[in-house]
């Protein structure tokens, strides 16, 4: 990505000029012109660079420009050699010189031109960028690019040459699926953001890149679709990540520390991905995506705590299945916060609640055990914790033998040696395994976190304490934000039609619109309603269909269900928060569903905003692998189509 | 971050359900008539209903004011501060009441060893932090617990009935004293407690100020919670009977606890003590916050500090009554000769003598009114105008950076 | 120094309230300790309680304590040949006076919430049983679910008692009345938030069901004693006792209680045996499910009339007269004879409910709930007065729905074909 390349209009008064801003990187605060002297170019770039090993110069010639000494610099580690030798060198060597222009005006004249000449015409990268300052040039060298200095000019130019090693497209490490796409992010962003342009070919998803970061500059991309995003999560986005002042940013991880709503919170507001195609169906619903280089984790934004819980494969899958899954994931959560503390709440405070016959059982289980139920807890979950970190760094020569040490010494042993209770162990293993279920490792963690407080509260107070830190918890994700999005919708505040897929999934078809809450107005997403193939059975020997699921049409009535002509965007009283009247801008208060600059209410045909979006969503399930082609743009949808807001 | 915006008219609908529920099943409403409670309490709801409409006209006259905004309209500046005030503090009292129930019923059923202060702290603390967090919070907070409350309470139903529990023969013989009995405890000991005390709605509906669908969900709602406390008490009467239903001082978890199915579901009646806390949160946080906001809207005291204030007012006020007993007979003989006042004859009053002119001054009052929800709480931000205040100046620079750039 | 946060700085103030707001939370759930706590092997976790009183009238409370290790095959001491419980007694003029006396002889915590039945002496239940139930009402651990009866000698002998495959014979006596509730029809389990029901009803009588030791041999109250193939002694459920304003007033058999039983409908499923045609000895047997108990109060004249109906259907299991049954015109008289049978347990329950002056019926709550004024005319001393002078009608109907897996009668078959020889 030739982000060196400054934007037009901009700062073009940036080279060279040092004006009032501040250089592109941020963080140069000088501007030197480079001489006239080669030699004297490379020895400053050299010093710059303190005499580094991969700093790289190749004195050359060439005939286009006959008795003048070139020079190329580079960055060995970071650069394409090949493409350097093809694209600059060889075209240098057997470049011919212009006769014409040769020798006429003044040297000044002529080594501009012949300078342009080289930059523009012979020399074959892609991307050439003159240079005219110091420390232009060496953001071009620490950028990956190739610097080539022409003695007797003070202009030098920059070609993209960045290459060097990256790691090979594999399968992600950390989020895998049975079913579905098989790629994952890798460090280099460029190739990231080539996935998903792979997936969402649309000139709609634009990507914005900046660096962040004094001493890294690592590049970051900022993507969105924009016939689909809200433009206040935009805006937001690009302010919050403009605000960053940090050494360097090392993983994306960096980033969501500095974007994310809340820092004193248990709960992540970010999602990150390493997934193309689960960022992919995260921008087609109206999110923001942010990628770093270096790092194969994308960031997506905002989310909601139902996310958390939503895999990509719960959409390649079965709509039955997945909703299976994904109400046992959110039971698994449950279970994985609560059930030590249930367990020590129970034989602790509350035994009456057992079966008379396990209560035996028990009470013969801790009879000689020397701790009370929720030291044994605490001990038990510290060790579990301790043995999950040992795994994540053990060498993989070992770890086998480091599990069978963990599972047998420390579990069945600790029992049989009297130390704990076995029904202890049981529960430690059992919580341990809900807490993988979790697709995010983010709230996966929060939950490991959590587990401790409920423990002790339940020590303290029984069931009374289970639920107190229950009740505080929901609370403190009630007023938790992300993006300005509230962390429990849809379920509070109710976004109308988000029910179908939030705890379970319903099938497709049957969600013709797309999410209220991220997205600008709601286009529909699937025209239609069951798809032809489920309509008509095959004739005669099969039964005859059930009533209800023939048209389409009906379906999508049935999909919306409202408002005839009452617009789109959501209705006072739909669930969301509207300024009542406020009549100017986004008032988002609750984050939901308000038309940007719209006004009082909605204007369905009103043309501008609604529409533009409005052709793209008919394109049947667009980048999810469904029809190649591309539906024609539309920018007529018919009226009573786009009132269909709930989703 | 405060917000701003809207409850919708669902929120409101399921705030009201779970207040009117809160800790009603805790006791055996109109146990004084016998088998005949749930008619008793049939009749409170219909005055209930009664006294709902009059709060609904009042408020239509000033959509966006609270109560204490009415009382100004009504009875003029002065006296509408102290009338705002005085229920302000009636509905911290409430609040406090019911803190006092938690730590009882704590103290009986759950935990009898852990000291009361203790618990009544808990539960105070955790009202605090709900107020802290503001009114939409409060909502969702509301909405969140809705289908726990709601699917806990049908299980337990469900349960009872399926451990064939349930006699409806123990409801006979109706009417066996006649219908005084009936009547005398149902006005006004049942529409004080628990039926008029949707005044808290006052206070709450400016929010959904300029929704038409509120109306019509309050309206909804209440019948849908009436239906739902005479459906619980009468089941519960039918498990137990009138006599021992008057013996007891915790009927419902008496019926639970005897629910005994396949040898291993029992004592559930440690469940529904939960279901009570949380039902007890709810009106507990809910009288704390209308008090904040009444505090606010008739003297103009900022809400995190209201709450500061009544926070700790409210956790010493529980500790005012030595004993249970004082407790429970406080309840019962003193605060429904008091709350009637609040709760039935002053909006009677204001019904009948603001008859037109309110509603004209409200709206001259409308524009410049400083209590027009429309505005923003206190220091409003929403979440995207620039919050990059403290470190704006040069980092403006760099958003230059992030402006599109075209990929070459 | 700006700070680095991407977002706009907390403000100092919003930071200091909510870590204080924090540190409150965690000092107070700190402060809070453990009060309540109570670890699992700091109970006595009792199974059954039998209630005796002394000459001097001071209540004496026998308590059969678990041992979990000797039940359980976990925990540290497997296999031991210790005694499952370990009955022990207190004395106290109060029921919880009583319990507090335990702490001087015990060294854990009476945990009554898993108690399973509360045994009764005789004694004791003439004396009158109102402590003991107002003591259940009001205290939160013990259960109301507990099932109550009523021993002739003391309690704390069936207390001692093991019972076979039971470990814990709490438990275990339990499961008798449950599984006699169920499969017997002779008897009901009466818990005592029933029994503290009818006592407060209209009627104040209510009837439990008596156990004790039967048998010649000595009782099985120790390990060595259950190791034999036989044991001497039993615990059985025999005869019901009846209450009558909260002090027993007397017994009644087991064939009345029977009739009790179908009367009011309580029956699942029983065996009834009866003779053939002119015979006395009931060598048939068919098990009936009730279908209906159902007692109807009918007014005649200024008295009342109690009308029982009661119907079953079921499968005959023994039959050992002659007939043909191929045929359905023959079930009828066999079925007439068992409705005959049952008829005479019911009349029989009547008569001896009505000779105690006992209501055991709860006929005086039907008058209550259907016909109020008139009940509330004669409801004074409805047991000694008004109910031993009404009369009843007692109506069966007994269908036979199955005749097992033979057609014919195995005995008949062969003195059919002794005669044809």
């Amino acid at each position: 990505m030739f982000a060196f390349k400054q934007s037009k209009g901009k700062s073009a008064g940036n080279k060279g000029s040092g004006g009032p801003k501040p250089p592109p990187l941020g963080r140069r605060v000088t501007s030197t012109p480079l001489s006239v002297s080669l030699a004297a170019n490379a020895h400053a770039i050299r010093t710059q660079f303190g005499e580094s090993s991969d700093l790289r110069l190749r004195i050359t010639a060439s005939p286009a420009a006959p008795g003048i000494k070139l020079a190329i610099l580079y960055l060995q580690g970071i650069v394409d050699e090949t493409s350097i030798r093809e694209d600059i060198l060889d075209k240098l060597q057997f470049a011919h010189a212009d006769e014409e222009t040769h020798g006429r005006g003044s040297k000044e004249r002529q080594m501009q031109t012949l300078v342009h000449r080289l930059r523009t015409e012979i020399i074959t990268a892609p991307l050439t960028e003159p240079v005219t300052t110091l420390e232009r040039a060496l953001d071009a060298l620490l950028l990956g690019c190739c610097l080539v200095l022409v003695d007797g000019s003070s202009e030098a130019f920059a070609t993209d040459a960045a290459g060097g090693a990256v790691r090979a497209v594999t399968e992600p490490t950390s989020q895998t699926v049975i079913r579905g796409p098989q790629q994952g992010f890798t460090e280099s962003l460029e190739t990231n953001i080539g996935q998903i342009r792979r997936i969402i070919r649309s000139e709609q998803m634009i990507v914005e890149t900046q660096r962040i970061g004094r001493q890294t500059c690592t590049q970051v991309a900022l993507i969105y679709m924009k016939n689909t995003v809200r433009m206040e999560f935009v805006e937001e986005a690009r302010s919050r990540l403009a605000a960053i002042d940090i050494d360097g940013i090392i993983d994306s991880g960096y980033i969501e520390e500095f974007i994310q709503d809340k820092t004193f919170t248990l709960f992540p507001t970010v999602i990150h991905s390493e997934r193309p195609d689960q960022v992919s169906a995260y921008l087609l619903e109206g999110h923001i995506a942010i990628i770093s280089d270096g790092s194969p984790f994308g960031l997506i934004a905002p989310v909601t705590f139902f996310r958390f819980f939503q895999s990509p494969e719960d959409y390649y899958q079965r709509f039955d299945i997945a909703s299976f899954l994904r109400m046992l994931r959110m039971s698994a959560f449950l279970l994985t916060i609560h059930l030590p503390a249930l367990y020590i709440a129970i034989t602790t405070f509350h035994q009456e609640m057992m079966p008379t016959n396990l209560l035996i059982t028990l009470s013969a289980q801790r009879e000689g055990i020397p701790l009370p139920a929720l030291a044994e807890a605490l001990l038990m979950e510290l060790i579990f914790e301790v043995l999950r970190e040992a795994g994540v760094r053990m060498p993989r020569a070992i770890g086998a033998a480091i599990s069978v040490v963990g599972a047998l010494v420390i579990g069945t042993a600790s029992v049989q040696a009297g130390l704990v209770s076995a029904a202890m162990v049981i529960i430690v293993a059992l919580t341990a395994m809900s807490s993988f279920v979790a697709p995010q490792l983010n709230i996966a963690n929060s939950a490991r976190l959590m587990r401790f407080l409920f423990m002790i509260s339940a020590g303290m107070l029984g069931f009374v304490g289970i639920i107190s830190l229950d009740l505080i918890f929901i609370i403190h994700l009630a007023g938790l934000h992300s993006f300005g999005i509230p962390y429990l919708a849809p379920m509070a505040p109710w976004v109308k039609g988000s029910w179908r897929d939030t705890i379970f999934r319903m099938p497709r078809w049957a969600m013709p619109l797309r999410p209220a809450m991220t997205h600008r107005g709601a286009r529909k997403r699937v025209a239609g309603g069951k798809p032809k193939s489920q309509q008509q059975e095959a004739p005669q020997s099969l039964p005859p269909e059930l009533p209800g699921q023939q048209q389409p049409s009906s379906m999508q009535g049935s999909g919306q269900g409202q408002q005839p002509g009452s617009g789109q965007g959501q209705q006072p009283g739909s669930g969301q928060s509207q300024q009542p009247g406020s009549g100017q801008g986004q008032q988002p208060g609750g984050g939901q569903g308000q038309q940007p600059g719209s006004g009082q209410g909605q204007q369905p045909g009103s043309g501008q905003g609604q529409q533009t979006g409005g052709g793209q969503s008919q394109q049947p399930g667009s980048g999810q692998g469904q029809l190649p082609q591309v539906a024609p743009v539309d920018h007529k949808r018919q009226p009573n189509e786009q009132r269909g807001e709930q989703q | 971050m405060k917000e701003t915006g809207n409850i919708s008219a669902g929120q409101l609908a399921i705030f009201l359900f779970m207040f009117s529920i809160g800790s009603t099943p805790m006791f055996q409403l109109g146990i004084k008539a016998g088998q005949d409670s749930w008619i008793a309490l049939c009749l409170a709801a219909v005055a209930g209903f009664g006294m709902l409409w009059v709060y609904r006209t009042l408020q239509n006259r000033a959509p966006e004011e609270d109560i204490a905004g009415l009382y100004k309209l009504h009875f003029g500046k002065i006296a509408g501060t102290v009338l705002g005030l005085g229920l302000s503090i009636l509905l911290a009292y409430e609040s406090m009441r019911n803190v006092r129930d938690f730590g009882e019923l704590t103290s009986s059923t759950l935990l009898p060893q852990t000291p009361m202060w203790c618990v009544m702290l808990l539960i105070t603390a955790i009202a605090y932090y709900t107020v802290s967090k503001g009114v939409f919070t409060f909502f969702r907070i509301t909405q969140i617990l809705f289908p726990m409350l709601l699917g806990s309470y049908t299980l337990m139903m469900f349960l009872l009935l399926v451990s064939g529990l349930i006699d409806y023969k123990q409801l006979r013989p109706v009417l066996e004293n006649g219908y005084e009995p009936v009547l005398k405890t149902a006005f006004p000991d049942l529409l004080s407690f628990p039926f008029s005390q949707v005044v808290v709605l006052l206070v709450y509906w400016k929010y959904t100020a300029g929704n038409n669908k509120a109306g019509v969900a309050t309206y909804s709602s209440y019948i849908a919670v009436s239906i739902f406390l005479v459906a619980v008490n009468a089941v519960i009467m039918m498990v137990l009977g009138p006599a021992v239903a008057s013996i007891k001082a915790f009927p419902t978890l008496e019926a639970v606890e005897l629910i005994r199915l396949f040898n291993f579901i029992e004592r559930l009646d440690i469940l529904v003590t939960l279901l009570l806390y949380i039902g007890l949160y709810i009106k507990i946080a809910g009288m704390y916050f209308s008090a904040v906001l009444l505090l606010r809207s008739a003297c103009g005291v900022p809400v995190q500090v209201a709450a500061l204030i009544y926070g700790p007012i409210i956790y010493a006020m529980s500790f005012m009554e030595p004993t249970n007993t004082f407790h429970l007979w406080a309840g019962l003989e003193v605060s429904v000769k008091f709350t009637p006042i609040y709760h039935i004859a002053i909006p009677l009053i204001m019904l009948l003598i603001g008859f037109k002119w309110v509603k004209r001054k409200a709206e001259r009052q409308k524009p410049s009114g400083p209590q027009a929800p429309t505005q923003p709480q206190a220091s409003t931000q929403t979440q995207f105008q620039p919050q990059t205040q403290p470190q704006s100046q040069s980092q403006s620079q760099p958003q230059s950076q992030a402006q599109p750039q075209p990929q070459s | 120094m700006k700070r680095s946060y991407a977002k706009g700085t907390m403000s100092e103030w919003s930071l200091l309230r909510r870590s204080l707001a924090a540190l409150l939370l965690l000092l107070l759930l700190g402060v809070a300790g453990c009060w309540d706590r109570q670890e699992l092997n700091e109970l006595g976790i009792i199974s059954a309680t039998g209630i005796d009183i002394t000459d001097s009238g001071r209540w004496k409370l026998s308590y059969q304590l678990v041992i979990p290790n000797a039940i359980s095959s976990q925990g540290a001491y497997v296999g031991s040949s210790a005694s499952p419980v370990n009955v022990f007694t207190t004395e106290g003029d109060s029921f919880r006076g009583a319990v507090n006396k335990a702490t001087q002889e015990m060294s854990r915590r009476l945990y009554f919430s898993h108690n399973q039945i509360v045994i009764v002496g005789e004694k004791a239940a003439r004396k009158g049983i109102a402590p003991l139930i107002e003591a259940y009402m009001r205290n939160g651990d013990s259960r109301e679910t507990v099932a109550i009866f009523v021993t002739e000698g003391t309690a704390r002998k069936v207390l001692e008692q093991l019972l076979p495959l039971e470990k814990i014979s709490g438990a275990g006596i339990n499961r008798l009345i449950g599984l006699e509730e169920k499969y017997g029809g002779n008897f009901r389990a009466m818990t005592m938030f029933e029994l503290g029901q009818s006592m407060l009803g209209p009627v104040h009588v209510g009837g439990v069901a008596g156990i004790g030791l039967r048998g010649n041999g000595d009782p099985v109250d120790s390990v060595d004693a259950a190791k034999a193939t036989h044991t001497g002694t039993k615990v059985r459920l025999q005869k019901v006792a009846i209450f009558k304003e909260n002090r027993m007033i007397g017994w009644m058999t087991s064939h009345e209680s029977r009739g009790i039983l179908w009367a009011k409908g309580w029956v699942k499923e029983t065996s009834v045996s009866f003779a053939c045609e002119g015979e006395r000895l009931k060598r048939n047997s068919i098990r009936i499910r009730q279908k209906k108990g159902k007692i109807t109060p009918i007014k005649q004249g200024s008295s009342w009339l109690m009308r029982v109906e009661v119907s079953g259907e079921g499968a005959l299991m023994e039959y050992n007269c002659p007939g043909d049954m191929s045929k359905p015109g023959n079930l009828r008289p066999i079925a007439e004879r068992i409705e005959q049978e049952l008829k005479d347990d019911i009349e029989d329950s009547i008569r001896g409910a009505q000779s105690l002056h006992a209501d055991i019926f709860g006929f005086g709550n039907l008058l209550l709930k259907q016909h109020t004024r008139e009940w509330k005319k004669i409801h004074k001393n409805w047991n000694e007065q008004g109910f031993p002078k009404i009369e009843s009608e007692v109506i069966v109907k007994v269908k036979i729905n199955k005749t097992g897996r033979s057609v014919n009668s195995y005995n008949n078959t062969i003195k059919e074909m002794h005669d044809k020889e």
